[in-house]
């Protein structure tokens, strides 16, 4: 994981990336254990500096196991229900081949007089045994996602870069600062004593005067 | 209420395409959140980390119904508050009604009550990330250590902290990335 993706993951985790940056990166989270892992050491972080670490084995461990639990019996139905390994991989070979099909008997049926037609009768006899399903704009987007989730379409790691890198200057992909709330008066108080804070004279001066920490309705979302 | 942040639901969307590791994050966010939640309910701490567990585990299975309507954490208190009365239900205990509503940030430290079950070594472990946490942030450049304190400990956009610190967005960003950098150069060792 190189420095600009870590950066990635600390804005993201403070809700600071745009919808667009966000959805790129969770992606790259789901195959890129070690932006995971990072993600996870961050929130760690918060947790402790707030004092929220508690001891002892994780709920999220906990929750993982549970799942994993739950998850590894549904593997061994699927698998033992459907041939080893995705039977899906086929798809767009398959209609590529109906289409071809089609065309080849289309171009012969045009070039051809006579024995054109018993081709073409043969191709459309053909391409009717196929059921296609249409392909739908969300079902295209699905299998796209899908075949980047399991590997088989490498993920455009450069041009992700690039949105990622350059998203917060570009007017649709413009950063929105979502996470506004701030944590009630009692909380300020308990951190004020624990740590020196820096912050320019008219601004340490409000902060002083508790303004920042006015009454916001806004949950904080950690 | 806030408006979904993009992360959570960028998480919310993978998990329901079957991304498991998204939801980690999403309890990982939200999991101190949630089991000071139940503790105001089932007050055994041991019982409130099951009900927190089992509130993550039902979150999950009904993430596909999920339209979004709501943001994913409020959504989840709810669902945290049912499970948590409906395990009083069960044991034969009266749910006590308390007065919280989602916009609720009191302070309520409940972490010393989850140490009863717990092992030494994961006792000492978590006081020794949290000490080496706190010496990390006291050895960090002022800069560096009130941009990370103003976003963890006072919950403000980067945009808040910006006007604060009188500094463009970028410089918040990139001072709260080193900042966690270095904390997490600190606790890196005791984690492996």
């Amino acid at each position: 994981m190189n420095e600009q993706v870590a950066s990635q993951v600390s804005a993201f985790i403070d809700g600071e990336l745009s919808e667009a940056e966000s959805e790129l990166l969770v992606r790259r989270l789901a195959s890129d254990q070690a932006s995971h892992d990072a993600a996870r050491r961050y929130l760690l972080i918060g947790h402790a500096l707030r004092g929220d670490l508690a001891p002892g084995p994780g709920l999220a461990d906990r929750v993982a196991r549970a799942l994993e639990a739950e998850a590894a019996p549904e593997a061994a139905e699927q698998a033992g229900g459907a041939p080893a390994g995705d039977s899906r991989w086929w798809r767009p070979v398959a209609g590529t081949g109906v289409a071809a099909a089609v065309a080849l008997a289309a171009v012969l049926g045009l070039q051809g007089g006579g024995a054109g037609d018993g081709v073409t009768a043969d191709a459309e006899a053909t391409a009717a045994s196929y059921t296609v399903a249409p392909v739908t704009r969300e079902s295209a987007a699905a299998d796209a996602d899908d075949m980047f989730t399991r590997g088989v379409m490498p993920p455009p790691v450069r041009l992700t870069n690039y949105l990622m890198s350059h998203g917060e200057y570009a007017g649709s992909l413009g950063r929105k600062s979502i996470q506004s709330g701030i944590v009630g008066t009692s909380a300020a108080q308990a951190i004020s004593g624990r740590f020196e804070l820096t912050l320019p004279p008219a601004a340490a001066g409000d902060d002083a005067d508790g303004e920042a920490s006015a009454d916001d309705a806004a949950p904080r979302a950690e | 209420m806030s408006p979904e942040p993009n992360s959570d639901a960028a998480l919310v969307k993978r998990v329901q395409q079957g991304d498991r590791k998204a939801f980690d994050l999403l309890v990982l966010k939200y999991q101190h959140k949630i089991q000071k939640l139940i503790m105001r309910y089932v007050r055994d701490p041991s019982e409130a980390l099951d009900v927190a567990q089992d509130a993550f585990l039902k979150a999950y299975r009904a993430m596909p119904r999920f339209r979004g309507d709501s943001a994913f954490y409020t959504w989840m208190y709810r669902i945290a508050i049912n499970t948590a009365k409906n395990h009083l239900v069960a044991a034969k205990r009266r749910p006590v009604d308390f007065e919280i509503d989602t916009q609720d940030n009191e302070p309520f430290d409940a972490s010393h009550l989850l140490s009863d079950g717990d092992t030494p070594e994961g006792l000492v472990l978590s006081e020794e990330i949290n000490q080496t946490v706190q010496q990390a942030i006291a050895d960090l450049p002022p800069d560096l250590r009130t941009a990370i304190v103003l976003r963890e400990m006072e919950g403000m956009s980067y945009e808040e902290i910006a006007q604060t610190m009188e500094c463009p967005v970028g410089t918040v960003r990139s001072r709260i990335f080193r900042a966690r950098e270095a904390i997490d150069r600190k606790i890196g060792p005791l984690l492996d």
